[in-house]
């Protein structure tokens, strides 16, 4: 079946800054706040622009690859802090009668970085 | 007491989303350190888009209020694309499609021109961050490889040739008379990109042999 439409190309950076972004939008439609007063609290102010990368975003020496690195870590931080709010604010919002035992969530934050979704092969 | 279904709502979905991104992309060590980018192939990447159910307005970033052109999946011809239910959703994220012929084509960008007004947006950042290798997939390519250049004939431009050209044969040939007239009979040289007028040629030879014979007058 042919794809009609368009599709962006979306690379690591910009796809973590959106998945944060995203992920701030949830957070905030849940604790029903505004997304600039839940980015700001966590912190991750910048990911509400329209690009990590832009002169809006991060300052990034993309000549080197340990400033491209300090980026990629930056994300990647905004990200399990975000994920962390996330568990947290789950795991209160959980009534006590539906809460026969606990339940395993699909995404845990583990001392040596993230588990969730099986790596690729 | 069997477990309890997962929940399923944005907030946790969003959530899981971006495991899988991290999972996915990114390489960390057994002590939680970034390690850097896992090379991989987009279309390994498990789950949906990241944005997936965004409305039009937002999948189309804008900035300065013109549209950004994006990287799309074109045909085997290259074709503008157009949603056919306005304002539908589109996916934003990368689509491999799974059929024999398709190509993943990278290409160097060379002469990089940026044209004032955001018309042409691809670079979203500073030069020389990398950026400008977006891949463009190509589907169902035949043979692999692109149709060649078709060029239109321009009608204006055409009937300007075609005037100018008519202009300078009727001069030519006068031209022509005059020095015939004046050399007698012998055979002109033709014009090779005029093919036309060497039959005009060839007959005002024989004409002007006849005049140079006394069988005909001027």
């Amino acid at each position: 079946m042919p794809i009609e439409g368009a599709g962006q190309v979306l690379d690591t950076y910009n796809l973590l800054a959106a998945g944060i972004r995203r992920a701030l939008r949830r957070l905030a439609e849940r604790t029903a706040q505004r997304t600039q007063t839940v980015a700001k609290r966590l912190g991750l102010l910048v990911y509400l622009e329209r690009s990590i990368k832009g002169q809006a975003g991060v300052s990034v020496q993309w000549a080197s690859k340990a400033g491209r690195k300090v980026l990629l870590e930056k994300l990647v931080h905004g990200a399990l802090r975000v994920q962390q709010e996330i568990q947290q604010v789950l795991l209160t919002a959980l009534p006590k009668a539906c809460e026969p035992e606990p339940t395993e969530p699909d995404f845990q934050l583990s001392p040596s970085g993230i588990r969730g979704a099986a790596p690729p092969q | 007491m069997g477990r309890a279904e997962p929940e399923t709502t944005p907030l946790h979905q969003a959530a899981v989303k971006l495991s899988q991104i991290l999972a996915h992309d990114v390489e960390m060590s057994a002590d939680g350190k970034v390690k850097g980018i896992r090379q991989v192939s987009a279309g390994d990447r498990s789950g949906a888009a990241a944005d997936a159910h965004a409305a039009f307005s937002e999948g189309l970033e804008r900035q300065c209020c013109a549209g950004e052109m994006i990287p799309q999946f074109v045909h085997q011809n290259g074709q503008a694309l157009r949603s056919p239910v306005r304002e539908r959703p589109l996916a934003l994220a990368l689509e491999l499609g799974d059929r024999f012929g398709d190509v993943l084509v990278e290409a160097v960008v060379e002469r990089l021109e940026l044209i004032v007004g955001n018309l042409r947006i691809l670079l979203d950042g500073q030069l020389g961050n990398s950026l400008a290798d977006y891949p463009t997939v190509l589907n169902n390519l035949a043979h692999d490889e692109a149709h060649p250049q078709q060029v239109a004939a321009v009608k204006d431009g055409a009937l300007a040739e075609l005037s100018w050209g008519r202009r300078w044969m009727a001069e030519d040939l006068d031209k022509l008379v005059q020095l015939g007239l004046r050399q007698g009979p012998r055979r002109f040289e033709c014009v090779p990109s005029f093919p036309r007028i060497l039959r005009r040629k060839t007959t005002f030879g024989k004409k002007e042999r006849a005049i140079s014979d006394g069988r005909c007058s001027a």
